[in-house]
């Protein structure tokens, strides 16, 4: 048989093209990995040696930082005794692109925080626990919205260089989250690497890298953060 | 240099940052899972729903779900106060569970309660015999080689727990009957439900396993699943004047449309059907399947299906046909079948009792055209179908069937059964008989 290369080539084209069409059916896409880049601004005050309160408004940027993920704004507040022990609340409006449905819907979250900390030599340790809240506005338990709570504990170091302005700190958390109606367990775990810059007077700059991992499911998600942040200090 | 090598370490982690995805291939790592089996691109009816035996499910469910699903309907109904409302609506929460068939696994099947008032009586009176929601694809975004898993082309069953039926036959036969005259109705087929809740597989009695409206039976008997699918619910179900509210018609499908059902009522409260009625039937028949509609009538006021449209306002689905842009009744959730019903009970055959409040039956019946349609398919429903001969040999091979696992060694099991001795499933045989004969005459004396 002598096929004219016209119907040879068409032929071929359709098979390749058929193959992958019977393909596309069997298997799925996962994202294992993403880069992400979380942006904020904010203003802070201290009300005396003992309070602070700070407001930001923020940005989450997912799928190699051209999505928006998350929209946020953020009040804050920290209560420091003694140079040992705080405590801290924060409230957060979040407006979250879904992961399943891709729909953006609103969250409000409230967190208290304790957290201890001490120096060894140059080292600055931190230790804080986070217990946290999260609900989705306007629906109600009725319609299948129950509170998603979380606790965090989050572990970190600060090293104080000599005349260098910008120590490294790095720090790592654990995230578990539980609910009336999921079965607790330990979600994911976030390692820091970063540092800040004080302008006198002024603010502060600060600039960090996260490795964020997922600890369940087949194929736990791994994200890369670079994060950028301007407080100014009213 | 230090700008080279701080340029080359920003190249390095950036592209080291990138977004990376994997191909899962379904079934991955999963023994059991086969094309035809788990991933089945349509249904397979005659495996599935095939009346030549009754099938077996095993469910197996880790103990800490078992007791989030028994944490959850406990808390439901307490915060409720006993007042029941739609359990599968409100808070469906679905716990993984594996499902064995005939040796084959299913994995991280998703499985909920359902139902109204089938599921809050029978919790109440402390009976663990409950009607049952099955998705196959439910955990997929937990697990991705699971995406597009079914059990042979089903995405989604509903198992059915005989609730107020000691023949455990009613729901069946009920769904045979409709589609038997060309009424869509969801398939059924008797099931054997055993699970595992971490104290070892437990009967939890024989079920009446059915498809869902919405997976696969819009597809099948229509040739599309696309059309509006509402499961019309509350006072707007009635369809009675002035009550008519979206909201009260969940569109399954779309979920942003509802000029059709409204369509529907407007035409139906149309002054026409006084003034030119058959301007309005003609009205009528562009937005309804009438002819359709009157033998879904036919067998439902024949057989006494009571627990529906004439007395409560849900049961049915309505389904627009693209093919001819009509809405079509679909009857569903049959158990109460076959029985002279509560709440007034079931109404009579000429629906000389049917109110303006249901005016899908009374602006129906006050048409002669339309009274005189309903009545050729009574005779023909009754002459083919529904007469003591025909019936009283499907009840009886029925409860052959199903015997061994109701009744005796085998047979459902104190706390998970509505039967108080055996004799209540003989019983029942004999009233099914009974009932038709009763049915039959009265029918035979309306249309005769």
């Amino acid at each position: 048989m002598n096929f004219p290369f016209r119907e040879s080539y068409c032929f071929l084209f359709s098979l390749f093209i058929s193959a992958f069409s019977l393909n596309a059916q069997t298997t799925t896409q996962v994202v294992v990995q993403d880069f992400e880049t979380w942006s904020q601004i904010g203003v802070s005050k201290k009300f005396n040696d003992e309070f602070k309160m700070q407001l930001n408004q923020g940005l989450r940027l997912n799928d190699n930082s051209s999505s928006v993920d998350q929209v946020l704004t953020n009040l804050s507040g920290i209560y420091q005794k003694t140079d040992a022990v705080s405590f801290g609340f924060g409230i957060r409006y979040i407006r979250n692109k879904g992961n399943i449905s891709g729909e953006y819907e609103n969250l409000m979250r409230y967190n208290f925080d304790f957290g201890v900390k001490h120096q060894l030599d140059r080292f600055h340790f931190k230790y804080r626990l986070r217990l946290q809240t999260k609900d989705e506005i306007g629906y109600s338990r009725n319609e299948g919205d129950f509170l998603n709570h979380g606790q965090r504990l989050k572990v970190g170091v600060r090293y104080n260089i000599k005349n260098w302005k910008l120590d490294p700190k790095f720090s790592t958390e654990l995230f578990r989250y539980s609910g009336r109606y999921i079965l607790s367990s330990f979600e994911k775990i976030r390692f820091t690497l970063g540092t800040e810059y004080k302008i006198k007077k002024f603010g502060e700059v600060g600039i960090f890298y996260r490795i964020e991992r997922e600890l369940v499911g087949t194929y736990p998600k791994t994200t890369n953060i670079l994060g950028l942040n301007f407080t100014y200090k009213l | 240099m230090k700008k080279i090598i701080l340029s080359t370490l920003i190249l390095c982690v950036t592209i080291l940052s990138c977004k990376k995805e994997v191909t899962v291939t379904q079934g991955d790592g999963y023994a059991d899972w086969t094309a035809e089996t788990h991933s089945a691109s349509s249904p397979d009816y005659s495996e599935v729903f095939g009346d030549s035996e009754v099938r077996r499910i095993d469910i197996t469910i880790d103990k800490a779900y078992w007791k989030l699903m028994e944490k959850h309907l406990s808390n439901f109904y307490s915060s409720s106060g006993g007042g029941g409302g739609d359990f599968t609506e409100a808070t469906p929460i679905y716990v993984p569970c594996n499902l064995e068939y005939n040796g084959i696994n299913w994995y991280n099947v998703g499985i909920r309660y359902k139902g109204n008032s089938s599921l809050q009586s029978a919790y109440s009176s402390g009976i663990s015999k409950l009607p049952l929601r099955l998705n196959f694809d439910e955990f997929s975004n937990d697990y991705p080689e699971l995406t597009g898993q079914n059990f042979y082309g089903f995405n989604e069953l509903s198992l059915s727990s005989s609730y107020k039926d000691q023949s455990l036959m009613r729901e069946k036969v009920a769904s045979d009957l409709f589609r038997d005259f060309d009424v869509p109705c969801a398939r059924s087929v008797f099931c054997r439900v055993y699970v595992d809740f971490g104290e070892g597989s437990t009967y939890f009695g024989l079920y009446t396993m059915l498809e869902v409206v919405f997976d696969s039976m819009l597809e099948n008997e229509f040739g599309s699943a696309y059309g509006n699918c509402y499961k019309p619910d509350g006072d707007g179900a009635s369809f009675a004047e002035g009550s008519f509210d979206e909201s009260y018609f969940e569109n399954k499908t779309d979920g942003t449309d509802w000029s059709d059902v409204r369509s529907l009522y407007d035409v139906l409260h149309s002054s026409e059907r006084t003034s030119n009625p058959a301007s309005w039937r003609t009205s009528l028949e562009s937005v309804l399947d009438v002819d359709q509609y009157l033998k879904y009538m036919a067998v439902n006021f024949t057989i006494q299906n009571w627990d529906t449209y004439g007395r409560m306002t849900h049961n049915y689905y309505l389904y627009n046909n693209p093919s001819d842009s009509k809405l079509n009744w679909i009857p569903w959730d049959n158990n109460e079948a076959f029985d002279e019903g509560k709440q007034g009970g079931a109404l009579s055959i000429d629906l000389s009792d049917a109110s303006n409040d249901w005016p899908l039956l009374s602006y129906i019946i006050a048409d002669d055209t339309y009274e005189s349609t309903y009545k050729v398919h009574l005779r023909n429903f009754i002459d083919n179908h529904f007469n003591s001969s025909n019936m009283s040999s499907i009840y009886n091979s029925y409860y052959s069937q199903i015997e061994p696992y109701v009744t005796g060694e085998f047979g459902e099991q104190s706390g998970y059964t509505f039967l108080n001795s055996d004799n209540d499933f003989s019983s029942a045989l004999n009233t099914l008989i009974s009932h038709t004969s009763s049915r039959y005459s009265v029918v035979d004396a309306y249309a005769p």
